[in-house]
């Protein structure tokens, strides 16, 4: 799911790295500011890191007979934004190449980048047309979720076909490489994101009130 | 993930300073990025291999076979698909009905190269892995005046994902024992299910524990029975020294060409 190590060349990875440090740095602010307002969202905001690191160790059946697991992103930036979404993802994303050798140091900007900024960023942009035009809280949390998760993939096959060949012929190949696994793997992240947050507005509306206001149709 | 934690705390590098470790893998990995020739990342790759298993006693656990393992798969589709996306001069190709696939003789020797290099990557951050504990890491950036708030949700939520991962393990036996996972819908339903149970209990674990740390007048200082040791001119050096040789070893491999990628 991510670019192992030594996959990029060392001018990549600082380009990448680039464009994702205002994000981070952004994001860091955001959470400073937070955590300054109300310290009790400190251990919130750990407990959603927690919950992302914990939700990507979880395996999903996969159409193609392989498991692959939730990227958690969808979820975290309908809550909290692209910018907290983005810091979250590089606190899971050093624990994944420390701890389980997913991913890499070197290629560590790029990663962010796809599955802290692009993915989560679309699946914003989408987030927040669909809930100002009143479109239904399942199919805005499907389309979110199935958004971050799609567009975090596409972002890899261009951040590798940019790396590797002519960039047209490669970006197919990495395209059909992802897509064989990640499409399936996307409309199952949707629907259990979107069963979880059915189940959750049902067991604790006082959480989700903020990020999916009840309508009265809802409510009936 | 427990048991690298626990293999970190065992480890015999434990004592070593986080920094200098650090700053040695970094170093490796960017020499093995670096290098253009094939010999470095192999250097590389057998100096991860004996630094992790002479600090895990060449006794490798099971959580290392696959993690070793689940890499190995990755870094081979990857490289398949390297070497058949490079242009150059096609030396193989292959009929698979779709489509053909074809290998070019640049294709093959970069895919090698990168290969290796991600090979050695995995090693050398495996033997950081075994060795150092994620508060010790949390210690160096610290230390290297990266911002308390971040350094501290690190560490938060490395300590918090221990504690769901136990609750997780909980609620999957569980579910198992109720043929919770008995078919693709029925799968995905109990899965739903066990992650709305996770959030919300983890939400009153934190709603808990954040009253336990007031308690204790928590000042955002997360302590240790041992402090790890600080950065020394010995680390430096032997960072320095290295870097240069490999890239010197680079420098003869390219003009002899030897094992150029």
């Amino acid at each position: 799911m991510h670019i192992m190590e030594g996959y990029l060349d060392p001018w990549w990875c600082l380009l990448w790295t680039m464009l994702s440090a205002p994000f981070l740095v952004y994001g860091f602010y955001t959470i400073r500011r937070l955590i300054r307002e109300d310290p009790a969202q400190k251990t919130l905001l750990a407990l959603s890191g927690a919950f992302i690191f914990v939700l990507s160790s979880f395996k999903l059946p996969s159409v193609t007979g392989s498991s692959s697991h939730p990227t958690g992103t969808g979820f975290s930036t309908m809550f909290f934004g692209v910018g907290v979404t983005a810091v979250m993802s590089f606190i899971v994303l050093i624990f994944q190449a420390l701890l389980l050798a997913h991913g890499g140091l070197t290629t560590m900007g790029a990663n962010v980048f796809s599955m802290g900024v692009a993915g989560p960023f679309v699946a914003y942009m989408a987030f927040k047309t669909m809930s100002k035009a009143g479109v239904r809280t399942p199919i805005t949390v499907f389309t979110t979720v199935f958004l971050a998760g799609i567009i975090t993939y596409m972002t890899t096959a261009v951040q590798l076909a940019l790396a590797y060949g002519t960039f047209s012929e490669s970006l197919v190949s990495f395209l059909s490489v992802f897509a064989v696994t990640q499409i399936p793997l996307g409309i199952v992240e949707g629907i259990l994101f979107t069963i979880f947050v059915d189940y959750l507005q049902r067991a604790r509306p006082d959480l989700t009130d903020r990020v999916f206001p009840r309508r009265v149709t809802d409510e009936s | 993930m427990f048991e690298l934690d626990e293999l970190a705390y065992r480890s015999s590098a434990l004592k070593w300073s986080p920094t200098g470790k650090f700053l040695f893998v970094l170093t490796l990995l960017m020499s093995s990025l670096l290098a253009k020739s094939m010999i470095v990342p192999m250097l590389v790759l057998v100096a991860g291999v004996l630094l992790l298993g002479y600090f895990i006693r060449f006794r490798f656990p099971k959580i290392i076979g696959i993690i070793i393992l689940e890499s190995l798969g990755m870094i081979v589709l990857g490289g398949v698909v390297i070497a058949a996306v490079t242009p150059g001069l096609t030396i193989w190709s292959v009929d698979l009905g779709v489509f053909v696939l074809t290998f070019s003789d640049t294709g093959i020797s970069t895919a090698s190269l990168v290969t290796l290099r991600a090979l050695a990557g995995v090693s050398v951050m495996l033997f950081f892995a075994t060795s150092t504990p994620i508060p010790h890491f949390a210690d160096m950036l610290v230390r290297l005046k990266v911002p308390k708030e971040f350094t501290e949700l690190m560490v938060l939520v490395y300590r918090y994902s221990f504690m769901l991962l136990d609750e997780a393990g909980r609620m999957h036996l569980a579910a198992q024992c109720r043929l919770g996972f008995h078919g693709r819908l029925n799968s995905v339903k109990t899965y739903a299910k066990m992650m709305t149970g996770i959030f919300i209990r983890s939400i009153e674990t934190a709603e808990r524990s954040n009253l336990g740390m007031q308690c204790r007048n928590y000042q955002s200082n997360i302590g240790m029975l041992r402090e790890p040791k600080g950065m020394s001119y010995a680390w430096a050096a032997i960072c320095v020294m290295s870097f240069l040789l490999l890239l010197q070893l680079n420098d003869i491999c390219v003009r002899s060409g030897i094992l150029m990628g």
